[in-house]
């Protein structure tokens, strides 16, 4: 049984009978302390495994010092319950007219459950931005030095030498590429779901062209082409979680969309949400592997080995307030598709409306800046069918305006 | 052209120090700033390859600091692949380049052509010690 101490500070004659019934109710053989003010709380010399701080009608300066106290790991000291008027998000506030034994009672165990959970998850937070912080950096740092002295060693390596030597540096390189990948993808995620950012606007037609411009040698290496939309939304988003979607979904679509993949880049206008798909003309996917394909990053422990690219983008996704999937259309292409949440949808639909079909733009106009939103792509445009086809075969209960 | 390398990683130093010869550079390593900072004085250099997680210090501040000593001299730092917080930092604080850990023979070439291209439209003189106490 963990040891917990519950201090009453500030009761009244009134509320003090109250709050120690309720005390006693909720936590039997918990150790409780009536004090007059909050530099009296936490001064024994035992130390207790869980605190519970009660406060009668505190003054503000009172409830902030309760609400505020770190331990000395930096994290919250004690639970606090508030008899009396609302305090803030922080504690739990119970007004008079709910001053009844059983239900502080209630009120006292539920504020120290939370406490605990609250802890718990700012460790494991905690955690989360170590390893990807601090222990992906170290990993990396040694990964790249083998990766860079497989290199030199190539680089250096005489005639004779070469031969089953020469196989086997190359495969120290790779393997270390590969190493620094999976570590690259983990820590971003990690990361992502430690700190989460704020969305902020975000012009698609630039993260699509950027991620364009980083694939081109993998667009022109399996002479693929890709078909864009005229044009691009703009988005509320985090510009480099987009940027990460983007590329996975791309690269997913240039190695799985058989050979000389042709792939369509598309979005539409929804009820409340803006949908984005990559769409290739690969093989079908097995319902067994489809089952699996977004599956959470947090579950992928339970998964066989398989790649973590689409786990990160339904991650990423979901982080944005939006969701991902996968659907087969008309027997020939596959779509893999994400929605963003969008609240002006009647203005979207309006500017979308005033474009039709897909455009083709070089590289070049990418790098001279001189597609602004516009799209982007390494390749030759498709001539596929119109983008709605598509576009409702993935969703359709929702007509595109 | 001489580079100052200033890493904490041995082997990291050690196996950029030997990139660095192989594609016809001399490098000077150091592990720490105070030590950089003397090399920085005495030897004439092309560029500065710089870690941002130095131990104990900061790669950033030593990078506003070698800027202010003399804001002629390409300064690239060493960044860990999607930090593109610490890239960002560091431009504003006047890096010249960013060195993806890890980074390949051919990434470190075309960093040091940029640094030749460089010094090539400055006249093609690199940055020595008498240059830095004129300017």
């Amino acid at each position: 049984m963990r040891l917990l101490r519950l201090y009453l500070v500030g009761m009244s004659p009134s509320t003090c009978p109250v709050a120690l019934a309720a005390a006693r109710e909720a936590f039997p053989g918990a150790k409780v302390a009536e004090v007059g003010s909050m530099e009296e709380v936490g001064l024994g010399s035992e130390a207790p495994d869980l605190e519970l701080v009660v406060l009668a009608e505190p003054d503000t300066s009172s409830a902030a010092h309760a609400i505020q106290a770190l331990d000395s790991d930096g994290l919250p000291r004690w639970a606090v319950v508030i008899l009396g008027r609302d305090m803030g998000e922080f504690a739990e506030t119970l007004s008079p007219e709910h001053w009844d034994p059983p239900l502080i009672a209630r009120v006292f165990r539920s504020a120290v459950q939370q406490h605990q959970l609250l802890r718990e998850n700012l460790r494991l937070q905690g955690d989360l931005r170590t390893i990807a912080r601090r222990i992906t950096h170290d990993l990396n740092t040694s990964v790249g030095c083998i990766f860079t002295s497989a290199q030199v060693l190539k680089a250096v390596m005489l005639p004779d030498e070469k031969g089953p030597n020469e196989a086997m540096v190359q495969n120290i390189e790779n393997s270390s590429t590969e190493i620094a990948q999976i570590i690259e993808r983990v820590s971003f995620v990690l990361r992502a779901s430690a700190d989460p950012h704020l969305p902020e606007p975000v012009r698609m037609g630039e993260v699509v062209a950027n991620v364009l411009l980083e694939l081109d040698a993998d667009i022109k290496g399996v002479e693929a082409t890709v078909a864009l939309p005229a044009t691009w939304p703009a988005v509320r988003g985090v510009h480099q979680w987009l940027h990460v979607i983007w590329w996975n979904l791309l690269k997913n679509a240039l190695t799985h969309g058989g050979a000389r993949p042709q792939v369509q880049l598309m979005w539409r206008v929804e009820e409340d949400a803006l949908r984005f798909a990559v769409v290739d003309r690969g093989a079908a996917i097995s319902a067994s592997i489809k089952a699996g394909l977004f599956r959470p990053f947090d579950q992928l422990h339970m998964m066989p080995a398989r790649g973590i690219g689409l786990s990160l983008v339904q991650r990423l996704v979901a982080l944005q307030g939006g969701h991902c999937g996968y659907k087969r259309l008309d027997g020939s292409s596959s779509s893999f598709y994400f929605t963003l949440p969008a609240e002006d949808t009647r203005r979207l639909r309006r500017e979308q409306g005033s474009f039709d079909g897909r455009k083709q733009v070089s590289l070049k106009d990418v790098a001279d800046g001189s597609c602004e939103d516009l799209p982007h792509s390494g390749a030759t445009g498709l001539t596929a069918g119109p983008l709605e086809d598509a576009m409702d075969v993935a969703n359709p209960a929702q007509p595109v305006g | 052209m001489n580079i100052l390398i200033v890493e904490d990683h041995p082997r990291i130093a050690r196996v950029t120090e030997v990139a660095l010869d192989l594609l016809g550079c001399r490098a000077f390593t150091t592990h720490n700033t105070a030590d950089a900072a003397k090399l920085f004085f005495t030897e004439k250099l092309g560029a500065v390859f710089l870690d941002v997680n130095l131990k104990g210090e900061s790669g950033l501040e030593f990078l506003s600091q070698l800027t202010a000593w003399d804001s002629r001299i390409p300064v690239i730092i060493f960044t860990a692949k999607f930090k593109g917080e610490f890239a960002e930092e560091a431009q504003r604080r006047g890096a010249f380049g960013c060195l993806a850990k890890p980074f390949s023979l051919d990434d470190l070439r075309r960093q040091l052509t940029q640094i030749e291209l460089y010094h090539g439209q400055r006249g093609g003189t690199l940055i020595t010690q008498e240059g830095r106490d004129n300017s």
